[in-house]
């Protein structure tokens, strides 16, 4: 059974191109542009094993997704929960990202994948 | 002081010859006391025979009793007892007997016979009275005069037998004293004169000294003093302000009134340079002893060398702010890279797989579009970062725009509402380097947003920032607010120095700040900041280049 991916960046052809590739790689894919659409994907529907979203998106941002996500029942919870910034090294280490991962603008989607395929492959 | 020694002699000599007059003047008073003594024993004889019947000669009792009392008379007005007061003490007496006598003479009509006998009885009875109380008030007197006299006599000749060696010789020895002693005090004041002269030669020697020194400082030295004229300049000074001193010496003037001796105090001041244009110093200026007065010592610092380092330090400037800034400008090259490196690794698997050429060519546009994008950030950049450039004038309004641009996105990101307020419809012509204005306005913008992300708090409507213009009095105002709780109050006085930061933790160098305010001085402005009811308010005045 595919993994499945929610992809958040309000830069829509980036969000469009990493859906594209997780999808390609034979993930099942979810795509949101904003915060609220985010919430509403996690809130409904197959739960995701993995949440990449964007860090500075207008409104709210990705930290306070990822908090969203790690405060979710269990069941709901995404296993792996990463934050991606083009800012180089984080501009702001925010708690409230807690242990997600923090991937750098520009990044290669098939190490990124790989990456996610081993975490999601150990003990839960 | 020869002369003092002539005086003292004199005055010596003169007050005894005084000592000797006075005696012999009290000898003459003796005198007449005992001239009156007798008179007075003849008088009375004649008195005598006249009550005895001896046949006396009347004719002359009268006579002798007129010339008696005009004896007491002169006894009692003389002035020779004056100072001796047991012998003034009888006047009073004897002016009684004489009042006495010639009131008796006055009932003698003036065809009084002197040869009748029983007149000149009546004469003497009448006139015995008075006679026993003369007797008695002469006896005293002649006994206290004669007394005296001997006595005077006794220290006459005791003043005699002294040798005058004695007074010689101390009025020789003072005189002798007196002239050591003021040799004495001469020499020391000598001394000390000569003392006082060679401080003044070292004061002299040191202020030239100090002089020379200062001569070969490179930064610009000016010596203002208490009435604030301009006593001292060094080359450097002349060099960079030239013919424009004497329209700064009004601003040195005024400030030296904040000098303080002892203690260096700093100031930023903008003075005039020979290109006569406004110039902001950093100043340290000391109170000190100069020519007898107190003045002011000020030296400059930070200042401008020519032309070509003038634009190599806005040059350097500019590449600073450009490195505050550069996680902004990072932010925006990575996105368009990220989505650029996602669509080429896509199109490769898709190439791999021989899916069809229209997927292929769809991520090579997108690939394009982004290059596209990243071009025209880079362009900006170039732009900012293009060499600093000799003042042209520049329409404000072009730059704000500009600044707001670049900005633009950053702040849709952080969810921060831009009001811009006050355009006129006039344009806000400057003069200066329109890129080191746009550079200023993004670093405060960018701070601004800083400012709102390092809250931490969840992002919302109300992040506000508001960049108002003003136009009036040949100059002006950009007021640019937010509301992202302020500058601590502990940097704020020093927020535009180098090195001066919030932003430590995140990197920032606080070098920000402290160029902008170069750029802006550069252009004959000035910059403040101060905190808001809720936030920080940076403040630009620049002149109008054409109002």
């Amino acid at each position: 059974m595919a993994h499945r991916i929610l992809i958040c960046d309000d830069e829509r052809p980036l969000a469009e191109e990493l859906t594209e590739f997780f999808a390609l790689v034979g993930w099942d894919t979810a795509i949101a542009c904003s915060y609220d659409e985010a919430v509403a994907l996690l809130l409904a529907g197959d739960p995701v094993q993995c949440l990449l979203t964007d860090r500075a998106m207008p409104s709210i941002g990705g930290e306070y997704l990822a908090a969203f996500a790690f405060a979710l029942p269990l069941e709901r919870r995404p296993r792996v929960i990463a934050i991606m910034t083009g800012v180089p090294n984080g501009e702001s280490e925010d708690t409230l990202a807690g242990d997600a991962l923090q991937i750098s603008k520009p990044f290669d989607p098939a190490a990124l994948e790989a990456r996610f395929t081993q975490y999601l492959a150990g003990p839960k | 002081m020869i002369g003092l020694s002539v005086s003292t002699a004199w005055i010596y000599m003169n007050n005894d010859a005084q000592r000797t007059e006075m005696y012999q003047s009290v000898r003459i008073g003796s005198w007449g006391a005992y001239q009156a003594q007798i008179e007075y024993l003849e008088l009375v004889q004649q008195a005598t025979e006249c009550l005895m019947d001896h046949g006396c000669a009347s004719g002359s009792l009268l006579l002798q009793a007129q010339v008696f009392a005009s004896r007491l008379d002169v006894l009692a007005t003389s002035r020779e007892y004056d100072g001796l007061a047991y012998l003034t003490a009888y006047k009073p007496q004897l002016q009684g007997l004489y009042s006495q006598l010639t009131e008796i003479f006055g009932d003698y009509p003036d065809d009084f016979v002197p040869g009748d006998q029983s007149t000149n009885r009546v004469l003497a009875e009448r006139i015995s009275r008075p006679l026993d109380e003369a007797g008695t008030v002469l006896r005293g007197l002649l006994q206290d005069t004669t007394l005296y006299n001997g006595a005077i006599e006794r220290r006459e000749k005791s003043l005699k037998d002294t040798s005058p060696t004695l007074p010689f010789l101390l009025l020789t020895v003072s005189g002798l004293a007196i002239v050591t002693m003021m040799m004495v005090e001469i020499r020391h004041r000598g001394r000390l004169l000569r003392e006082l002269e060679s401080m003044r030669g070292n004061e002299q020697r040191q202020r030239e000294n100090v002089v020379r020194l200062l001569d070969t400082l490179p930064a610009p030295v000016f010596v203002i003093d208490r009435n604030g004229g301009l006593t001292y300049e060094n080359a450097a000074a002349v060099n960079m302000l030239g013919e424009r001193i004497g329209g700064n010496i009004a601003t040195l003037a005024a400030e030296s009134g904040h000098a303080q001796a002892g203690e260096i105090t700093t100031r930023r001041l903008s003075l005039y340079t020979a290109d006569g244009r406004p110039h902001s110093f950093k100043c340290h200026l000391l109170q000190i002893g100069w020519s007898d007065e107190m003045a002011v010592v000020w030296v400059l610092n930070d200042a401008p060398v020519d032309g070509n380092a003038q634009l190599l330090t806005l040059a350097v400037g500019k590449m600073a702010i450009l490195g505050e800034l550069s996680s902004a400008i990072a932010h925006e090259l990575n996105q368009p890279l990220a989505t650029i490196k996602a669509a080429a690794g896509n199109a490769q698997i898709l190439l791999h797989r021989a899916e069809p050429s229209e997927r292929v060519a769809g991520k090579l546009v997108r690939i394009t579009d982004q290059v596209d994008r990243m071009s025209r950030i880079v362009s900006n950049i170039r732009a900012l970062a293009a060499p600093a450039t000799p003042a042209t004038v520049f329409d404000l309004d072009g730059t704000v725009n500009a600044s707001i641009d670049v900005v633009g996105h950053q702040y849709m990101l952080a969810s921060i509402q831009l009001s811009v307020t006050g355009f006129s419809v006039f344009p806000n012509m400057i003069s200066g380097d329109a890129t080191l204005l746009e550079l200023t306005l993004l670093n405060i913008l960018l701070n601004a947003r800083d400012a709102f992300v390092s809250r931490g708090e969840k992002p919302g409507i109300d992040r506000a920032v508001d960049m108002h213009i003003v136009r009036g009095n040949g100059e002006v105002t950009i007021d640019i607010s937010d509301n992202a709780g302020g500058i601590d109050p502990a940097l704020l006085p020093t927020i535009f120095d180098s090195f001066v930061t919030s932003k430590a933790k995140s990197g920032g160098m606080g070098l920000g700040l402290a160029i902008s305010r170069r750029c802006i001085e550069q252009m004959g402005g000035q910059i403040s900041a101060a905190n808001g009811a809720d936030g920080a308010k940076f403040t630009i005045r620049l002149p109008l280049a054409v109002s």
